[in-house]
């Protein structure tokens, strides 16, 4: 899931107090731009990028995508992301990255690593940017190029982190848990520990955008995707620690209880602006309007969507633990109300394991 | 330090969020320190004092006018707060 703050743990490092003031206020303060679908991979599981070309869509100029820059700075964004698709395809990357660091944001990047060239290191090396994500889908050329599609794609992919690490620009790296990959993810992991650099693994694969189905093939068990998450302490930790800080969240009655529409925002290449990457019913046209009248409409609107009396997940408390998404089940049960399986045993199977852990360290 | 007057490091952006004021750097080593800086209201007087013309001493002055704090407690805080900005190399002399 390329969702870069609801419920995974290590993405909860923020100013605590800030953020909750920004959230009384609905300042759109963490946010996605998405620069491009276009991908030179073609990786079985993406929910995006060019498969078919029927997601697709114009995608702003540069004048208006540094409209928008000006306008959601305004607007108290501080966190920014850029992602896509690939963004390094878009030539006009450097000048809309430099721009945004001049402006002030905190710039994250997600990027398949394949296109680092020397211009966009040294880029990196005179704004560094808070983070550069790659996404690392096997420890193996064999199993990277076959999910990528794409012959090569594992050399270019290590040598890009390698050219990002050799001028100490921060790199994170993650990879998307599979059938295609499980067997070699702790070999992923040890891939990262040797670059010395961060990890975390999503198992979520959800439907593409056009609604084709055919990536939840790829999903590996919910029991392995939680085995392979708890094999390692920090992970733990985290959850530990996510749950300790988000216990009173979870009894709340709006159906999204995350930062999107509240702090966090997401722009398609087109220039729709949604709540976040994956609650494609609710969007603004940013050709049509300006920033401030959309964030107001989407954050308004989004406040408006209730639970129901009759919506299993409730008053669950394992709604922290599932990686509770409405707008995951909208895509993969066409109804927001509806919840995931996949997610909810995933939660029931976090949820034991913690208890385990817990019932360890003090015996009865 | 009374007749010191500080400059700004250029490498750095301020942004005003909510009712907050960061310092966020933009450029090279300072930026690669992956820290942005807030400031408490006295702390952003100073901040926007330091434009390479006010010396520290008409700044504590100026502290001791809007803030209504004595002297001793205005030097403490400019003291504190601009050998802070100075290890940050967030200013420079």
């Amino acid at each position: 899931m390329e969702c870069p703050e609801a419920v995974y743990p290590d993405n909860m490092h923020y100013l605590r107090d800030f953020t909750a003031r920004s959230a009384s206020l609905r300042v759109p303060l963490s946010g996605s731009l998405d620069l491009t679908h276009r991908c030179n991979l073609r990786c079985l599981h993406c929910y995006t990028g060019d498969h078919s070309g029927d997601m697709l869509v114009p995608e702003m100029d540069t004048g208006k995508i540094i409209s928008l820059l000006d306008e959601i700075c305004d607007a108290g964004c501080l966190y920014l992301l850029f992602t896509g698709g690939e963004p390094l395809l878009r030539e006009d990357f450097p000048g809309i990255y430099r721009y945004a660091k001049e402006k002030g944001f905190l710039i994250s990047v997600f990027t398949n690593g394949t296109l680092i060239s020397d211009s966009i290191v040294k880029l990196f090396e005179e704004l560094p940017p808070r983070i550069i994500e790659i996404s690392l889908y096997g420890a193996t050329e064999q199993t990277y190029d076959k999910i990528t599609g794409v012959k090569g794609s594992y050399k270019k992919c290590i040598a890009g982190i390698e050219q990002l690490l050799a001028r100490r620009i921060n790199v994170r790296l993650k990879t998307i848990l599979m059938t295609m990959n499980s067997h070699e993810f702790s070999a992923i992991e040890d891939t990262a520990k040797a670059f010395g650099v961060k990890f975390r693994l999503d198992a979520a694969i959800f439907p593409r955008f056009n609604g084709d189905l055919s990536p939840l093939d790829l999903r590996v068990s919910p029991s392995e995707a939680v085995e392979k998450e708890f094999s390692d302490v920090e992970r733990v930790a985290q959850w530990e620690t996510f749950l300790h800080n988000h216990r009173q969240r979870s009894s709340s009655d709006d159906l999204y209880y995350c930062g999107a529409g509240v702090t966090g925002f997401y722009i398609d290449p087109g220039g729709g602006l949604r709540p976040c990457l994956m609650t494609t019913t609710l969007a603004y046209n940013l050709l049509k309007g300006s920033f401030a009248a959309g964030w107001k409409e989407i954050a308004s609107r989004i406040r408006e969507e209730k639970t129901g009396r009759d919506f299993t997940c409730k008053a669950c408390e394992m709604k922290l633990l599932c990686g509770y998404c409405p707008a995951f089940f909208e895509l993969e049960n066409g109804d927001a109300r509806i919840r995931s399986e996949y997610l909810c045993t995933m939660g029931h199977r976090r949820r034991d394991n913690l208890q385990n852990i817990s019932s360890k360290r003090s015996p009865a | 330090m009374k007749e010191k007057v500080f400059v700004k490091n250029k490498d750095i952006v301020t942004r005003k969020i909510t009712d907050e004021l960061f310092i966020v750097p933009v450029r090279g080593k300072l930026a690669d320190l992956q820290r942005i800086f807030t400031l408490n209201p006295v702390a952003e007087y100073i901040w926007h004092s330091l434009d390479g013309k006010t010396s520290i001493d008409d700044i504590r002055k100026g502290i001791i006018a809007a803030y209504e704090v004595d002297e001793e407690q205005a030097n403490a805080d400019i003291v504190d707060f601009v050998t802070e900005l100075l290890e940050a190399d967030l200013i420079r002399e």
